[in-house]
Formats: C-alpha cells, sequence, structure tokens
C-alpha cells in the first residue's frame, strides 16, 4: 500500500528530516511510528499527503509515485488519503453535521448525498446524537471523534493519525485508539504517528521507530522502547 | 454548475462577513471609477464647447467704401474657389448695421450713439468660413498677397480663436490631471483589494486548511476570492453609476448658467453610451481587482 525507497528529506542548509528511509507498509495494516520530537514523523506524513516533496526518493502509495505528483492531482491524492490531527481542526462557527458536510460541499458533492453520507460517518463514531452540537460543546475525545468521521468521509484507504491522542486524558485516548483498532478492522490501512508509549503498547501491533531520520527498529509486534 | 453555486456562496458570504473590508474595498474603487467619469464629463463638456464655438468661429472682411459691385463680385468668387474656405456670405452695410444694433440690443449707450449718426459707420462685408479654423492666417496672408488686397478695410476673428485656446488650453490639464488622479485611485485601489484579499484569506485559513485537507479541488480553493473580487467591481459599479447621474444632476443647472449659448445634454450624453461607458469600466474594474486578487492568492494561498 505504501513504499519507501531510499526517501531523503533535506531542509536546508543541512537539516535531514528523513534520511534514506526504506520502509513498507501493507493493505490493511495497522503501523505505528514512533520517535522523539523532530525525528521525521510529521514530516512523512506530510509528504504522504502531498504538502511537502521529496528532495529524493521515492514515495509509492498504491502504486502511485507520489514523489512526483502533478499539482491537479493533489485534490484527487488527498481524497484517497484521510488524515486527522491532534488540534482536531474542526471549524468552531460550524456544527458537527456542517463540519462534516463541508468536507463533502468543498469536493462537488450533492445535497442528497451529503443529507445521507453525513449521519452514516458519525454514527460510525458513536456521534449520531450530537450532529447539530458546536465543536465547543464537546469533549476533547468527542472532537477527535468528529475529525475521524470526517477523514472517513471519502472512504479512504488509508487513514492517517498525527498525534492524535496528545491533547486527551486516558480515558478518550483508549476510545480513540479503540476506534482506529475498528477502522482498521473494516478494511483502512492506519499509519499512527505518536511518542505516547501507553497507546502503542496497548495496541500490539506493528511498530516502526524513528531516529534523526531513519528508521532505527521495526517490530512486528513492537514495544515502546525509546 | 453545483460546484459554481457553492464557489459563489463562499464568495457571497466572505463578502458580506468582512462588511467593513468590503466597504473600503468598493469605496475606493467607486472613487476610481468616479475620477473616470469626472474625466469623461469634462471631456464631453470641453469637446463639445469647443466643437460650438469652431461653429461659430469666421472672419468679417470689411471691404473699402470704394469697391464696386463688380470688385465686390470678383472678390467673392476668389474667396470661394481658396481650397482653405469652406462658405462665403455677403453682407451689404445695411445688413451689418442691423446685425450690429440687434447684438447691442441691451445697451442704451452704443444705440443712442448708432441714432445720432447720420451716416452707416459701416460698410459692405464679406463673412468668410474656413473648413478648419486652424486655416484663418493663411486665408488672410492669400487675400493679403492677391490682387483684392486693396479692397479690405480690416478684418476680425481674433476673439473666437483665444477662446478655443483657451478651452483646449484648459481641457488638455484638466484631462491631464484626471488621467493622474485616475491612474492613482486605479493604484491605490489595486493595493486596497490586494490586501483585502489578502486579510480575507488569513481570516479564512482554517478553513481553507480542511479545504485542503479533505482534497478540495484548487480551483474550489481559489475561486471564490477570485468572485469576490469581481463582486467589489459590480457594486463599486453599480454605486458608480448612481453617484455619476446625481453628480449630472447637481452639475447641470450650473453647467446650464456657464454654457448658455450651448446645447449641450450630459444626461443623454452618459445614456447614449450606456454600455460603452460603464461596460469598459466594469471590464477595467475586473481586470484591476482579479489581477490585484490574483497576485494575493499567488503570495498567501498555498494549495
Amino acid at each position: 500500500m505504501i513504499k519507501l525507497r531510499q526517501l531523503t528529506k533535506l531542509y536546508k542548509p543541512n537539516t535531514y528530516a528523513l534520511h534514506s528511509v526504506n520502509l513498507h507498509i501493507k493493505d490493511k495494516e495497522f503501523v505505528s511510528i514512533i520517535g522523539q520530537s523532530g525525528t521525521g514523523k510529521t514530516t512523512l506524513i506530510r509528504m504522504l499527503t502531498a504538502e511537502e516533496k521529496p528532495t529524493n526518493g521515492e514515495l509509492i502509495v498504491g502504486g502511485w509515485d507520489i514523489s512526483r505528483i502533478h499539482r491537479r492531482d493533489i485534490p484527487i491524492l488527498r481524497r484517497q488519503i484521510g488524515v486527522i490531527y491532534q488540534d482536531f481542526k474542526l471549524l468552531p462557527q460550524k456544527t458537527i453535521f456542517e463540519n462534516i458536510a463541508f468536507a463533502l460541499q468543498v469536493c462537488g458533492t450533492s445535497r442528497s448525498k451529503i443529507m445521507k453520507v453525513v449521519p452514516q460517518v458519525l454514527r460510525i463514531v458513536g456521534l449520531e446524537s450530537k450532529i447539530s452540537r458546536y465543536p465547543w460543546q464537546l469533549s476533547g475525545g468527542e472532537q477527535q471523534r468528529v475529525g475521524i468521521a470526517r477523514s472517513l468521509i471519502h472512504h479512504p484507504k488509508i487513514l492517517l493519525a498525527d498525534e492524535p491522542t496528545g491533547n486527551l486524558d486516558s480515558i478518550n485516548t483508549r476510545e480513540i485508539i479503540a476506534l482506529l483498532k475498528k477502522i482498521n478492522e473494516l478494511g483502512t490501512t492506519v499509519m499512527l504517528v505518536t511518542h505516547d508509549k501507553e497507546v502503542v503498547n496497548l495496541l500490539k501491533k506493528r511498530v516502526i521507530t524513528l531516529d534523526h531520520g531513519k528508521v532505527v527498529s521495526d517490530q512486528k509486534v513492537g514495544k515502546y522502547m525509546l | 454548475m453545483l460546484t459554481f453555486l457553492r464557489v459563489l456562496k463562499f464568495a457571497l458570504q466572505d463578502f458580506w462577513r468582512n462588511f467593513w473590508l468590503t466597504l473600503v474595498t468598493v469605496s475606493v474603487l467607486v472613487l476610481a471609477l468616479f475620477s473616470v467619469n469626472i474625466l469623461i464629463t469634462l471631456k464631453a463638456v470641453s469637446d463639445n464647447i469647443i466643437d460650438s464655438v469652431h461653429d461659430k468661429v469666421d472672419i468679417n472682411i470689411m471691404l473699402v467704401s470704394e469697391a464696386t459691385e463688380v470688385d465686390v463680385n470678383n472678390f467673392k468668387t476668389f474667396v470661394s474657389n481658396t481650397s482653405e474656405v469652406d462658405t462665403v456670405s455677403f453682407l451689404s452695410k445695411e445688413m451689418v448695421l442691423e446685425q450690429f444694433k440687434q447684438k447691442n440690443i441691451g445697451n442704451p449707450d452704443i444705440q443712442s450713439a448708432i441714432s445720432e449718426l447720420e451716416d452707416n459707420p459701416f460698410n459692405d462685408t464679406l463673412v468668410v468660413k474656413a473648413g478648419d479654423p486652424s486655416d484663418y492666417d493663411l486665408i488672410l496672408q492669400k487675400i493679403q498677397a492677391s490682387e483684392y488686397s486693396s479692397l479690405v478695410d480690416n478684418n476680425d476673428f481674433s476673439d473666437p480663436q483665444k477662446i478655443i485656446s483657451f478651452v483646449q488650453s484648459v481641457s488638455d490639464k484638466v484631462e491631464k490631471f484626471g488621467i493622474f488622479i485616475a491612474v492613482l485611485f486605479s493604484l491605490i485601489a489595486f493595493l486596497i483589494v490586494f490586501n483585502t484579499i489578502r486579510v480575507t484569506i488569513y481570516t479564512h485559513k482554517e478553513e481553507i486548511g480542511v479545504m485542503r485537507l479533505v482534497g478540495a479541488t484548487n480551483w474550489f480553493i481559489r475561486m471564490p476570492f477570485i468572485l469576490e473580487s469581481v463582486l467589489y467591481a459590480f457594486v463599486a459599479l453599480l454605486i458608480n453609476i448612481g453617484l455619476i447621474y446625481l453628480f449630472i444632476n447637481i452639475l447641470t443647472p450650473y453647467l446650464g448658467t456657464f454654457l448658455a449659448n450651448y446645447d449641450f445634454d450630459l444626461t443623454a450624453y452618459f445614456s447614449d453610451r450606456f454600455l460603452l461607458i460603464f461596460g469598459l469600466e466594469f471590464v477595467l474594474a475586473v481586470v484591476l481587482t482579479i489581477l490585484s486578487s490574483a497576485f494575493a492568492i499567488r503570495r498567501y494561498l498555498k494549495v
């Protein structure tokens, strides 16, 4: 599903965010990427969403070399990759329904389809009863679930989660991780970027450890080792 | 179509939500367009004055009292055949006196002075009109050089030429100043639109971030800002049309007093050329605002 071949990202003059990284993440896999701050985890996410271009190497998603992606194809790529962030990125002046509907509106989805799909994804994340609330009326965990619902709106093959539990307490963290596992079981490849030891140990899934832009460990059923 | 309607909806939302920014932007655009219209008005009025004065310019060649009818006819034929001359008409000295009386009907001193004269002080006169007012000097030179020069007592054509020169000079200066003002306001409008779109992009950075995140096309993200700038131009044009007709209504009575002898309807002037003037202004305003917002988008909106 995702292949990195000698992937390098150099920030001038001489800072390597990623240095000759080789990885292969299979379809429907659940992978945690761990590492200390500044080891290139977020840079990897940004390259996968084509927000940044690699300096060298290949980045292949579903057979598509996105290290050479054309600007006009970027939106097509982003509809196939769901992303959630630590800060949820919800629009405060819109209700939960409007937040998710907005993601469909801006991609040209018809009103009737929006009315059908939004309640469906809210049901998956267990928030169908809070459809008319505003983000500030929800807990952190609930806001992240809205973020997840929005990321699922285009039925992506890959879900990238960049520190999704960074702002949450342990109860909410467990809920979010359980939800990510559920999404993975439904057939979506999940790449979780975190430095939360408890999360990684709880998952018992593949763990890739980055240090100074290089892969220093890749365990099939890993533990947090930093 | 659905996508375009959504883009238009976002553009309209931005237009109303940033009310004060919109007000400043539209006001500057109105000033720029209004200054162009003032320029058009001044040009129209001065052209009309110059045309009218051109029509009224002629030379009165007063003939010596000894000139015989044959002399007069030969001289008239000579003048008519001069290539620069448009028309020549003959006025007997009685007709000249009558015209003089009519012209000074409101001046009792002149009227009483004429009535005290026993003889007609005027002579027979040829009234010469040139095709081009700048040719009068040449016509007079040709007459002076001809065998008929001895028939000429005096001639008078200096006053209208002075008026033409004066109006032309004022008109040229006003036109230059007007162009300067219009360009200045256009530059200011360009910068204001640039800044407005920049601020709008900044206030919408969260929405833009989400749009990018969920895969909205570059066109969809950028288009509302372009449409918003077109809306500025459109609203500015509508206000400008209202303002210019109001301005004409206020100006017309003063213009009527100032141009008592000239028949000129400014409202009709603008109404007859409505599509040409305001259509062109709209196109210019749209080009200006689109260019300006395109610069702002290119600089500040990363997709």
